[in-house]
């Protein structure tokens, strides 16, 4: 028999403040919960992901004053000072928190704070009434996050930065946080912004981003997963696109022992365009699983969708990538390429790519290659007098990088092509 | 500068080469000829230390080092450089950057300064003069989306930057029209030292019209089976290799 969510995820023992408009879709939410079994392998959409080491735990949400303002995070990206709101165990933490270069037209702030105008935006693309099960334990138990939204035309001159930092601190067990973000876009504004979640000790993460972006606006959103290896992360990614809009997102995993990527993009107007780019680097016995579904609802929108794996000693990575192309969403032109490199006989990866396409005039197509370095290629390095270690690092980067490069901002760049040589050392090798 | 004595190796099951003698000293030019398959391109692996090929007898010593215990990476740095066939594309990496890296880990391995990358930069542009290269192919990736005349003009900007005592290579004539087969040649030539020696493999004779072997040794089935000097490619020319698949098969040499 299935456990329940409501029994592996109970309500926090302590007392957290929320807005009142929250609670038609909590209350939703948590009765949602209360009927959801708990997902198993049985289930098509978990076949290769088994959670019970998820189960096995006592989870626990802290909401206390004491985890705030620790030991800052170390050595953030230096471009997004003055664009920075900082989360400690999903509570909004002041002290390290700091948007002093932002001008007006553009609202960045914390959920329980923003604008009204800003607020009719939440849940509606992480709708209580799905069946996703994560999602809605979010909603129902989140007790704030980062809100977004640029005015019509704007476009704020720095990258907008929200960190997600757990530390476990004060706790018996695991600590859960449920990080929320809420991006709104109004028409031809534009924003970069990054989303970073890190920590230390054993703590699940269970994070809903939801964006909207208005006719003709313009997102670059790079998400850096980088949790402590006993860490446990869940994401789910709702976002609609309008008319002409573009999105370019671009999600980086490192970290997490068991972690589940669930990106769902709905194209809602004509000649929009995205870009969804994901690189995964784990190792060890890390297990990462990204599940994506891009709907083109309407014709004359574009897709192109790149997921990379470099999976080391007995890793396990997973890739579902569904595109569904709807009746009458013609010229629809989508592409998907996965490619993944196992470094070990021991490192294992299960892809399926699922193209649905119910339009007659369209461009779709997908690749899946899995494979080693290859001897030819590490044989032309050495060559040259590149050493073995040098020459698969060399390929490594080389594997990786048209993913990074799709980071905007340099010094991220940087330390991650420095990672995916020294995987063995942090993002951040100089802390 | 190289001795091969009784060199003998396979892939996998195929025994390729039966049985190798040759002697290469510095400054000398040495063409190695024969009908496809015979083993040319094998000798050029084998020497370069190429992991998949096993020698299964005899010995090879460079400057006194026996070069067999040596990896592919420690005889490159020893002076020994392959120029490919069909060179390798490595998507994502930049030839600027995988140069400065080769580079760099022979000037480490020879005592000498590394460059950094507007070091390497000054350094690399009269090399592309040498090969009539654009910068530009600075900064695409290592070969990716190279023509096979790129590939090959790659491989000798390579030579150039490595600056190695013994460079072989392996039908640099292969996939190049006439005129970027003179470039490359001259090109070669014009890295030609006393101190450094040339190992030309090669299929037909065209290309040692520019670079002029000293010695042309021909290869059949694995084995030698001709030496002589330059006047042998006109020969070879004229006559083409069945003579030698016919004199051999019937056992008269």
């Amino acid at each position: 028999m299935t456990e329940s969510a409501k029994a592996l995820f109970p309500q926090s023992a302590m007392s957290i403040p929320r807005p009142t408009d929250w609670t038609r879709h909590r209350k939703l939410a948590e009765e949602k919960i209360h009927v959801s079994p708990l997902p198993t392998t049985d289930q098509e959409d978990w076949k290769y992901l088994d959670l019970s080491p998820v189960y096995s735990q006592a989870f626990n949400q802290i909401w206390s004053d004491a985890s705030l303002s620790q030991a800052p995070v170390e050595d953030l990206a230096a471009e997004t000072a003055g664009g920075r709101l900082l989360f400690t165990n999903g509570r909004f933490d002041s002290d390290l928190s700091d948007i002093s270069a932002l001008r007006g037209g553009i609202y960045f702030s914390q959920l329980t704070e923003t604008a009204p105008h800003v607020i009719k935006y939440f849940g509606n693309l992480a709708t209580p009434d799905s069946s996703d099960l994560f999602a809605n334990i979010n909603t129902a138990r989140f007790g704030d996050g980062a809100a977004i939204y640029v005015s019509k035309g704007q476009s704020p001159e720095i990258p907008l930065h929200v960190v997600f930092n757990s530390n476990n601190i004060g706790t018996d067990g695991q600590s859960i946080t449920f990080p929320r973000v809420l991006i709104v876009l109004e028409p031809d504004a534009r924003a970069h912004l990054v989303e970073e979640y890190c920590g230390s000790g054993k703590y699940l993460t269970n994070s809903v981003v939801e964006v909207f972006l208005g006719e003709g606006a313009s997102l670059r959103h790079d998400r850096i997963q980088r949790e402590s290896p006993a860490a446990f992360h869940f994401c789910t990614l709702r976002a609609n696109i309008a008319k002409s809009a573009s999105y370019t997102s671009t999600t980086i995993s490192l970290g997490a022992a068991i972690y589940r990527h669930n990106p769902k993009i709905t194209f809602a107007g004509e000649h929009a365009e995205l870009e969804l780019n994901g690189l995964t680097l784990i190792n060890a016995e890390q297990i990462a699983d990204t599940h994506s579904l891009i709907d083109h609802a309407v014709s004359n929108c574009a897709s192109r969708q790149l997921q990379k794996y470099i999976i080391g000693d007995s890793a396990h990575g997973i890739f579902n990538g569904q595109v569904i192309v709807r009746p009458g969403a013609q010229r629809t032109n989508a592409g998907q390429s996965s490619r993944g490199l196992l470094l070990t006989e021991r490192a294992r990866i299960d892809t399926k790519p699922q193209l649905e396409i119910y339009a007659d005039d369209v461009k779709c197509g997908h690749g899946a290659t899995i494979g080693q370095l290859d001897a030819d290629e590490l044989f032309y390095l050495q060559s040259r007098g590149l050493d073995l270690n040098s020459a698969r690092n060399l390929l490594l980067v080389g594997f990786a990088a048209d993913v990074i490069n799709h980071l905007a901002l340099p010094c991220l760049r940087h330390r991650l092509l420095h990672h995916v040589i020294h995987k063995d050392q942090s993002l951040y090798p100089n802390s | 500068m190289l001795k091969i004595k009784n060199l003998a190796a396979r892939i996998g099951g195929n025994q390729v080469l039966k049985g190798i003698d040759l002697e290469v000293k510095p400054g000398e030019i040495h063409t190695i000829m024969g009908p496809n398959g015979s083993g040319k391109s094998t000798l050029g692996k084998v020497l370069a230390g190429h992991p998949a090929y096993e020698v299964t007898a005899g010995e090879v010593y460079f400057n006194g080092k026996n070069l067999l215990e040596l990896t592919a990476d420690e005889r490159a740095r020893a002076g020994i450089f392959l120029g490919f066939q069909n060179p390798i594309e490595v998507p994502g990496v930049s030839n600027s950057q995988f140069l400065r890296l080769a580079y760099n880990k022979n000037a480490e391995a020879n005592g000498q300064d590394e460059l950094d990358p507007l070091e390497f930069d000054d350094f690399i542009q009269g090399k592309l003069k040498l090969v009539k290269m654009d910068s530009d192919f600075m900064d695409r990736g290592l070969n990716e989306g190279f023509s096979g005349g790129e590939r090959k003009r790659n491989e000798i900007l390579q030579m150039s930057v490595l600056e190695p005592k013994l460079a072989i290579l392996d039908e640099l004539d292969s996939g190049l029209d006439i005129d970027a087969l003179k470039v490359l040649g001259e090109a070669v030539m014009a890295l030609k030292r006393p101190d450094r020696a040339l190992l030309v493999i090669t299929h037909f004779p065209r290309i040692l019209e520019t670079i002029k072997p000293d010695y042309i040794h021909v290869l059949y089935s694995g084995k030698f089976v001709l030496h002589g000097g330059s006047e042998l490619a006109l020969e070879l020319e004229a006559k083409g290799y069945d003579w030698i698949q016919a004199e051999n098969q019937s056992g008269r040499r």
